[in-house]
């Protein structure tokens, strides 16, 4: 194998290879999707088979089939089964408090939290975690990450133009996620979000005594890094749940440097 | 009752090959939306044929087949709003993160290949068909593939390469 093959097989392994995505969504999708064709198909062949009952019975009327032959052959052959595959470990259904743990979870280190709520109703596919910060830098903000349904395919949301739009653009997460990242002054403050509206999370930054971006709790880097953690949605770990009970206990503070969730996390997939 | 065991085998292979399946759409369309599309849609194709897949000697290998069809068959829908540009990344900051940088070269030198060479590369390189394979899967010839493969390949490096320096 020359240098060439061995660069690129390297690079794809380095870049896709420890990638994971929501399986349980996909695959329930793909064969919603498959039962809908089927349904398309058998319509077809409705049609296709009253067509040739039609055919049969006009030829019928003038001599024999000539289809006679080839209608005992229609029928799908039984085949073995299929081999035995193990499942791999699902996302399950974010809580409250699940949401509220892989935000945590996803803060950059030396990042204090001070106050924290949820809100939403998982069974409506909406909730919110709500956090006062204390960023690396010592800036205070207000943290609202929303995890709600993901915009289905090919829709998608414009900037609007208001006039305290400082800057709103699309841009492309490090995941490959598109999101649309926007910033705007608010109260003498500045409000940062960023909508990943593919993978059903927004997020969004009020620093209420910011005069720049440089002053903001956290900076737009690790707001993205939040939106693209897959651990942060309507769906995360069985651990992330877990944790996310505590902190419904009296008096419990979030640790200052949190856990940050690495490949053994839990994620479902290989 | 057959049509619910049909269905539980489905789910259990298709749980299981679907990461499989998206990394392989990820570096074919370079777009996480568009490969989470082409497996839902590769996905839907194989629940469609299950008894024709379950058959197959390796069910797996038809998976990757019909996602390779469909990504080839795919056109895109535009999106009105949804233009990335180039210098976006920067702003929302990868630097601090190796892995993130890297993909997102390689996706960029892969887009300037054309989708049949993306594909060929994909195969050969990422899935590890033999040439004779990726002829079939491709439907061409074992030297067209051959061909384009040798062409690809230092187009892909060279694409690679300030970002190789950068490093």
């Amino acid at each position: 194998m020359d240098s060439t093959e061995t660069l690129i097989r390297d690079r794809f392994e380095a870049a896709v290879a420890t990638l994971d995505l929501d399986v349980v969504s996909l695959v329930a999708h793909g064969s919603s999707d498959g039962r809908r064709m089927q349904r398309r198909r058998r319509l077809v062949q409705c049609g296709a088979i009253s067509l040739a009952a039609m055919l049969v019975a006009v030829v019928g009327i003038g001599g024999s089939s000539p289809l006679g032959g080839v209608l005992g052959n229609l029928g799908p052959a039984d085949r073995s089964p299929a081999t035995i595959y193990s499942i791999p470990a699902p996302l399950v259904p974010a809580t409250r408090g699940g949401l509220l743990a892989a935000v945590v979870a996803a803060l950059p280190p030396n990042t204090a939290v001070d106050s924290f709520s949820s809100s939403g109703d998982p069974a409506r596919h909406t909730i919110s975690a709500r956090l006062s910060i204390r960023g690396p830098g010592g800036y205070l903000g207000e943290l609202v990450v929303t995890a709600r349904r993901p915009l289905p395919p090919g829709t998608a949301e414009g900037c609007d133009q208001p006039a305290n739009l400082l800057f709103c653009r699309d841009v492309l997460l490090p995941s490959g996620h598109r999101a649309f990242a926007s910033a705007y002054t608010d109260n003498g403050g500045i409000s940062l979000g960023v909508d990943a509206l593919r993978k059903g999370v927004f997020i969004e930054e009020k620093a209420a005594g910011a005069a720049s971006a440089h002053e903001l709790a956290l900076p737009p880097r690790a707001i993205a890094r939040i939106a693209w953690n897959p651990l942060v949605g309507l769906r995360t770990t069985q651990r992330m749940i877990d944790r996310g009970k505590t902190f419904a206990r009296p008096g419990y503070a979030p640790p200052i440097t949190p856990i940050t969730p690495g490949p053994s996390s839990g994620v479902a997939g290989h | 009752v057959r049509h619910s065991q049909h269905a539980g085998e489905f789910t259990e292979f298709a749980s299981v090959v679907a990461p499989r399946l998206f990394r392989s759409a990820l570096l074919l369309c370079g777009d996480w939306q568009l490969a989470e599309d082409l497996v839902q849609i590769a996905l839907a194709k194989l629940f469609l044929a299950w008894r024709r897949v379950s058959g197959a000697d390796s069910p797996e290998a038809y998976a990757h087949g019909v996602l390779t069809k469909t990504f080839l068959s795919h056109k895109r829908v535009r999106r009105n709003a949804e233009t990335p540009a180039a210098d976006v990344t920067e702003a929302i900051g990868t630097n601090d993160d190796e892995t993130a940088a890297a993909r997102i070269d390689l996706f960029v030198a892969l887009a300037r290949l054309d989708k049949i060479d993306r594909a060929i590369v994909v195969l050969r390189y990422w899935e590890d068909a033999s040439v004779a394979e990726t002829a079939r899967r491709l439907g061409m010839s074992e030297g067209a593939v051959r061909t384009r493969s040798s062409r690809a390949l230092p187009k892909l490096r060279a694409a690679l390469a300030p970002a190789e320096e950068a490093r």
